[in-house]
């Protein structure tokens, strides 16, 4: 007899695992698994209004000040990547966090977990490259905590940076503003940052001119905020890719949103990295990009603002806002086809960021 | 991307899909029989360039699907042995056993590896020499060269830690099963163009003429399987039941095999060893490695886990 699992029936095809009784990295991959350990452990434990909108920063009002605050974790391997490292890239993360509420960035905090036997010249290197990466910013590392762990422990250095800016008057940008017909507008090209890492990762090593974009984007931003108040909601892709973050924002905002996969930028050589690599590169993480929802009559006029700082000289309309299927995000192909874009369901590369 | 948008031109596939809505009368159930094929259906989302009328059945093809889940748990059991490092495709990882999966069993601990290639896991192993290396060598015979190559290079280098743990399937089996299956509608197989590359396609005329069924082996890219969903839909309207290559580019009547033979005869007889399903399959490389040369410092899995890895086994381990 046969003892294939077409004995167990033609439409048999094992679904993964939905429920976990401990975490695997794919909680930390920006996607499904990650949705649902903030939706069903963080938030029922921690709710209250501020963190419900679950916007990338917090936005608190103190005495008539409307301050952004947010905090984020690095893990990223290797450490020094093309394009960066890992001090660079935890200023650019949290700054980044800071100015898609429209933000200005001020002050940041630097909190090292280093493993027993790390090289000082590597934090050194770690912590210049940090230094130089806020001051370009005009942001200061004003606090700092450094803790040393076992060898074995870490896995050479971690780092925590939070951050506070100010927002101001008359910006209120959320991921649950979102409208339809507002318009989607992508400020480059997707994907850079996770395959200038899956290039450099051990046992994956490729030769690839992929760069990372990590950047900080809060002059890009100001910029924006500078030519239009009708900028409905920014989030920059990072875990995840472009997918997580429309999907995040379709959701929070009851609405669907359908992309364009030709008006998507894409550099040719991460597209074939991708290819190599079969990845699919609107769900690999980005550090320097963001996405706009707009509304439609300021969307031309913000494109062009975004198109004359460096940092959006390939940005693209890329999709638009609809109300056909709160929370679901579409892509029509080239074809003049529509396939779904869902949320990553596990790991794609674990520790990107 | 040279040699891939040329495949994947939204013109081209408006004029193929109007084609085979012209040429279609009357409703045609078609399989693909790769997995491959079904991603790019997917991701290109050709079955709404289509008519009504042609209904895809996405086939057997996925090496995840068709992976016996008495070998997936075999898989986790051998991971979760201190000492023994795992290595398969990332896909592996999230297909659940009987009660977990791969990345479950990582997270307890066990060194579990994703690689690209076999070669990438006999890398580890020559790296880590005290560790037991294990690759779980699934897929149809599109991988099983990649995989005996990768035994060849062991046994050629001498490195005693690394072992295999195959579920290798074979295409026409499977094909037959679906067609002799008393619910069964496929009317038309678009065949798998990367097992043809190896294999050649010699053999599917068996099927076609015992099965009256037409089957065209398909690329995969969004041009390929149009041009192979109309070669289908041609031959089924006109009552014809034959064997057609789509895929030439690729495939060649006799596969690519013949190089194989030339250069690599040890892998080569590996594969061709192969007898019809899954893990019968394993069993026969065993014994070619272990039976033929019993010195060999190779050890596959299903002989190595009773002697060196001591894994509890069910009866299913036994030799047919």
């Amino acid at each position: 007899m046969p003892d294939t699992v077409l004995d167990r029936g033609l439409s048999v095809c094992p679904s993964p695992i939905g429920t976990r009784e401990r975490i695997v990295l794919g909680h930390g991959s920006g996607g499904r698994l990650s949705a649902n350990l903030v939706h069903d452990l963080f938030l029922p434990l921690f709710s209250n209004p501020v963190l419900d909108r679950l916007d990338d920063q917090a936005i608190l009002e103190i005495d008539g000040a409307r301050l952004a605050f947010t905090t984020d974790s690095f893990v990223v391997r290797p450490l020094f990547f093309p394009g960066g490292d890992i001090g660079s890239l935890a200023v650019h993360g949290t700054i980044n966090d800071l100015a898609m509420g429209g933000a200005t960035p001020l002050y940041l905090s630097a909190g090292f977990i280093v493993e027993e036997g790390f090289p000082i010249e590597s934090l050194r290197r770690i912590a210049a490259s940090m230094g130089g990466a806020a001051a370009a910013a005009g942001v200061a590392i004003v606090t700092g905590d450094t803790k040393v762990v076992e060898r074995g422990k870490g896995d050479g250095v971690f780092i925590n940076t939070s951050g506070i800016g100010r927002v101001p008057s008359g910006i209120d940008l959320s991921s649950n503003r979102a409208r339809p017909r507002d318009i989607v507008i992508l400020s480059g090209t997707v994907g850079d940052h996770g395959m200038a890492i899956m290039s450099s990762r051990e046992g994956l090593e490729f030769e690839s001119t992929i760069v990372s974009d990590s950047a900080s984007l809060h002059q890009l931003v100001a910029e924006m905020l500078g030519v239009s108040r009708g900028i409905r909601c920014l989030r920059d892709p990072t875990r995840g890719g472009l997918s997580g973050t429309l999907n995040e924002i379709a959701a929070q905002s009851q609405v669907s949103i359908e992309v364009e996969e030709s008006r998507i930028p894409i550099r040719e050589e991460v597209r074939a990295a991708c290819e190599l690599l079969g990845l699919d590169p609107l769900y690999v993480a980005n550090e320097g990009k963001l996405v706009a929802i707009v509304a439609p009559e300021d969307a031309d006029l913000l494109l062009a603002a975004m198109r004359r700082h460096p940092l959006g000289e390939c940005a693209a309309i890329i999709g638009e806002v609809g109300k056909k299927y709160a929370g679901l995000v579409s892509v029509r192909t080239a074809f003049g086809s529509s396939r779904i874009l869902d949320l990553l369901p596990g790991e794609q590369l674990p520790r990107i960021c | 991307m040279k040699y891939c948008d040329e495949y994947r031109d939204p013109q081209i596939a408006q004029a193929i899909a109007g084609r085979i809505a012209n040429a279609t009368t009357r409703p045609w159930v078609l399989m693909e029989v790769c997995g491959g094929q079904t991603h790019t259906l997917m991701r290109y989302g050709i079955g709404d360039l289509l008519p009504d009328s042609i209904e895809l059945v996405h086939g057997p093809g996925c090496p995840v699907c068709v992976t016996p889940l008495e070998l997936i748990d075999q898989a986790i059991r051998l991971a979760a042995i201190p000492g023994v490092t795992l290595a398969s495709f990332g896909d592996m990882l999230r297909v659940p056993g009987s009660s977990t999966d791969l990345f479950d069993v990582r997270a307890g601990g066990a060194d579990v590896r994703v690689v690209y290639s076999p070669l990438d896991a006999l890398k580890i192993a020559r790296d880590n020499p005290e560790r037991q290396v294990v690759f779980f060598a699934v897929g149809f015979e599109t991988t099983a060269p990649a995989n005996a190559m990768a035994v060849w290079q062991a046994h050629h280098e001498g490195i005693a830690n690394f072992s295999m743990l195959v579920s290798h399937v074979l295409v026409p089996p499977a094909m037959r099963l679906i067609l002799q299956s008393p619910s069964n509608r496929v009317q038309g197989f678009i065949g798998p163009g990367h097992v043809c590359s190896i294999m050649g396609f010699g053999e599917y005329h068996d099927i076609a003429r015992e099965f009256g069924v037409p089957i065209v082996i398909g690329g995969f890219e969004p041009l390929d399987l149009l041009e192979a969903i109309s070669m289908l839909v041609a031959q089924l309207e006109e009552g014809r039941a034959e064997v057609e290559n789509q895929y030439s580019r690729s495939v060649e009547y006799d596969g690519s095999g013949g190089g194989l033979v030339k250069s690599k005869k040890a892998a080569w007889c590996c594969v061709m060893s192969m007898p019809r399903m899954t893990r019968s399959a394993a069993l026969a490389w065993s014994r070619w490695k272990c039976g033929n040369r019993p010195n060999a410092s190779v050890r596959w899995c299903s002989r190595a886990k009773r002697s060196q890895l001591t894994v509890p086994h069910s009866a299913n381990d036994a030799h047919p």
